[in-house]
C-alpha cells in the first residue's frame, strides 16, 4: 500500500514537471509578439518586406585633421629629436574650465 | 521543490542572459546623453544650464586639444622610426606585430609606437559627459569629469613618455 502510494505520488511529481517544463517553454518560446511559428515561405516573404534597421550612430568624433608630415634625414640625430619629444599636459589647459566651474558652484 | 529551484535557475539564466545581450558602446552613449538631456533640462537657474553646457563642450575641447600635441609627438616618433629603417637598410619592410615584442629590434620598436598611437586613438573616442545627480551638484558633476579627464590623459601622457623611452633604447642600440 506504502509502496503504491509512493509510486503515485512520483508519477505525480513527474507529471508535475513536464507541466511546469511546457508552461515554462510556452512562456518563452509562443508568448512572444516578434516570434511567429511560420512556413518558409511565409519567412522568405516577411524578410522581403521588412525594412533593414537603421546602422546605429557612433559618438560624434571631430572630422581627422592629421599631424604634419615630419621626414628626418640621414644627418639627423635621432637620439637628440626622440628627446625632443616631452608630451605636454599644461596647467593653463584647465584653468578657463576650472574658473567655469567655480562659478556655476 | 528541486525541480522547481531548478527551472527557476534556467528561466532566470535565458531571461537575463537575452536581456543583457547586444548592449553596444552606442548605446551606452545615447542612455548616458539621454540621462544628461533630461537633468539639463531640469536645471532651474537658466544661465547655470548654459554654464554645464559650455563646461561640458570645454572638456571634448581641452581633451582634443591636448590629443592634437600628442598626436604630434607620436607623428615625431613615426619619423624617427622610419629614418631608422632607412638608415640600416630595413625601409620598407613591413613588420605585423600582434601580441608582445617582435623578434627583432625594429619589431619591437614598431610595437611601442603602435601602443603610444593606440592609446592616443582610443583617448580621442572617450566622453567626458557629466553625470548630473541633483542641481545642487552641478560643480561637483563637472569636476567629476574634469578630473577623469585629467587622470586619463596623465595616463596617456604616461604611455607616450613609456614609448619614447623603448624607442631611445632601441635607436641607441643601433646608432653605436
Amino acid at each position: 500500500m506504502s509502496k503504491a502510494l509512493f509510486m503515485k505520488n512520483k508519477q505525480k511529481k513527474i507529471v508535475l514537471f513536464i507541466l511546469l517544463v511546457s508552461a515554462f517553454g510556452a512562456i518563452l518560446f509562443l508568448d512572444k509578439s516578434d516570434r511567429k511559428l511560420v512556413s518558409p515561405q511565409q519567412f522568405t516573404q516577411l524578410v522581403s518586406q521588412t525594412e533593414p534597421s537603421p546602422t546605429p550612430s557612433l559618438p560624434d568624433v571631430p572630422a581627422y585633421n592629421p599631424p604634419p608630415e615630419i621626414k628626418y634625414n640621414a644627418n639627423t640625430n635621432l637620439q637628440a629629436e626622440l628627446q625632443a619629444i616631452t608630451p605636454q599636459i599644461m596647467d593653463n589647459d584647465f584653468t578657463e574650465l576650472k574658473t567655469l566651474i567655480q562659478s556655476i558652484k | 521543490m528541486k525541480y522547481l529551484v531548478i527551472l527557476a535557475v534556467i528561466f532566470l539564466a535565458v531571461n537575463v542572459s537575452t536581456t543583457f545581450a547586444r548592449v553596444t558602446p552606442n548605446d551606452i552613449y545615447q542612455e548616458k546623453r539621454a540621462a544628461y538631456e533630461s537633468q539639463l533640462a531640469k536645471i532651474s537657474d537658466p544661465s547655470k544650464r548654459e554654464k554645464v553646457i559650455q563646461a561640458e563642450k570645454m572638456l571634448n575641447n581641452i581633451n582634443m586639444k591636448i590629443i592634437s600635441r600628442f598626436e604630434e609627438d607620436v607623428a615625431k616618433m613615426s619619423a624617427v622610426l622610419e629614418e631608422l629603417k632607412s638608415r640600416i637598410g630595413a625601409e620598407g619592410a613591413s613588420t605585423v606585430v600582434a601580441y608582445g615584442q617582435g623578434e627583432t629590434k625594429l619589431d619591437s620598436a614598431a610595437y611601442w609606437l603602435n601602443y603610444a598611437a593606440e592609446a592616443v586613438a582610443y583617448q580621442k573616442i572617450q566622453d567626458y559627459t557629466p553625470s548630473i545627480s541633483n542641481e545642487a551638484n552641478l560643480g561637483g558633476a563637472v569636476t567629476n569629469s574634469m578630473n577623469r579627464l585629467s587622470g586619463d590623459l596623465g595616463v596617456l601622457k604616461g604611455k607616450i613618455i613609456k614609448a619614447r623611452g623603448e624607442l631611445s633604447k632601441i635607436v641607441a642600440g643601433y646608432e653605436k
